[in-house]
């Protein structure tokens, strides 16, 4: 656990690692630390992992020469580099074409 | 057990090391000579969008030698490591290790690194009243500061051209050599250099680094290059005592969490007789 030390004034003094009866018992003025909550991830964070999983899903189709979708996958590969620039992002995903 | 010998098993030449990597009241649980070494907590990185501002290595004092007895106590207080700033958010300052009881004329004191500012590196903290009393190394372009042993402590370097790593402790070694009133600590993280282009000039091209600093030592810092990543980062942890690197992220602040500084510690070593 991690405790925050203050003095009377209510000045932190110093930040400590120690359990609660060590600090109830040696300290006068703590409160438990309380780790900063991460931010949520946005919608343009959120879309740019998607458009990053899925180029990395694809990728090993390109030395393919002979897979029946190749064509199509390197339009669907361009969409997704292209997409972050466009009005459609990050609301609407590019989609494989047939 | 009433006495060193039998307390190392009678063969008497293996060190006896105790961690202390938390408050508490530490009675001995053997009379002997002691050496105390008192390690403060580093100070965090920062986050930002503009430059790699890395938190101080923490002080260093070692009590040389202390007679003690099971009757004898001491109040331990290990500081924390500093957290690091997201969003330009300063990196928190280390908290102060201290050591005092039975036989001990001054309170052993090893602060804690201050975490660094968007304009500043972290500085290192320093230590008083022990035999040795050193001031940890400062914060740099490339990581944390270190925990400094047999001075002040090392900072990462200014450029990542030719050492693209947070500070190294000065006392480099395997952990089979530290013992009977000597300790040592490790390298330090590396820094990670991003860029959108497959060409990093140096650094690992790595999305998922771990630039976390070793034993004393500070954590690396992340410059991800090219505002077009949109990719979150964050500088490497210190090690123990070490400070926290930065992290620098040209598509935000908001993308930019800087490194945790280290906790301090406490390590008790029996001396031999």
């Amino acid at each position: 656990m991690k405790y925050i030390i203050k003095d009377a004034d209510g000045n932190i003094t110093n930040t400590i690692v120690a359990d609660a009866e060590f600090v109830e018992a040696n300290f006068e003025h703590y409160e438990e630390w309380v780790a900063p909550t991460s931010p949520e991830p946005t919608a343009e964070e959120t879309a740019r992992q998607w458009r990053d999983s899925e180029l990395a899903a694809t990728d090993y189709i390109m030395p393919l020469t002979d897979h029946p979708q190749r064509d199509d996958y390197i339009t669907y590969r361009e969409e997704l580099r292209q997409w972050p620039a466009t009005n459609s992002f990050p609301a609407t995903r590019p989609e494989l074409g047939e | 057990m009433s006495n060193f010998s039998d307390f190392i098993g009678g063969g008497g030449g293996l060190p006896v090391n105790i961690v202390l990597g938390h408050s508490q009241t530490w009675v001995p649980p053997v009379a002997g000579n002691i050496c105390i070494h008192v390690v403060g907590a580093g100070g965090g990185g920062v986050g930002t969008d503009g430059s790699n501002r890395s938190g101080g290595g923490a002080g260093y004092c070692k009590k040389n030698s202390l007679a003690v007895t099971t009757s004898g106590s001491f109040t331990v207080v290990v500081g924390a490591g500093g957290e690091g700033g997201y969003n330009n958010a300063t990196g928190g300052t280390g908290g102060n290790t201290t050591v005092a009881g039975t036989g001990l004329s001054a309170t052993l004191t090893a602060n804690g690194g201050t975490g660094a500012t968007t304009s500043a590196q972290g500085v290192g903290g320093t230590a008083a009243n022990g035999n040795v009393n050193n001031t940890g190394g400062a914060g740099a372009y490339t990581g944390g500061g270190a925990v400094g042993i047999t001075g002040t402590g090392n900072a990462g370097s200014a450029s990542a051209d030719n050492d693209p790593y947070g500070g190294s402790c000065d006392s480099v070694g395997p952990e089979s050599i530290i013992g009977h009133g000597y300790i040592c600590g490790g390298k330090g993280g590396d820094m990670f250099y991003s860029k959108t282009a497959a060409s990093a000039t140096y650094g690992p091209m790595n999305y998922s680094p771990n630039g976390t600093g070793g034993f004393l030592a500070g954590g690396g810092t992340w410059y991800m290059d090219g505002s077009g990543m949109g990719q979150r980062a964050h500088g490497g942890h210190g090690g123990i005592g070490g400070g926290g690197g930065g992290c620098n992220n040209d598509a935000g602040a908001t993308y930019a969490t800087g490194g945790n500084g280290g906790n301090g510690i406490v390590i008790i070593q029996y001396l031999p007789a």
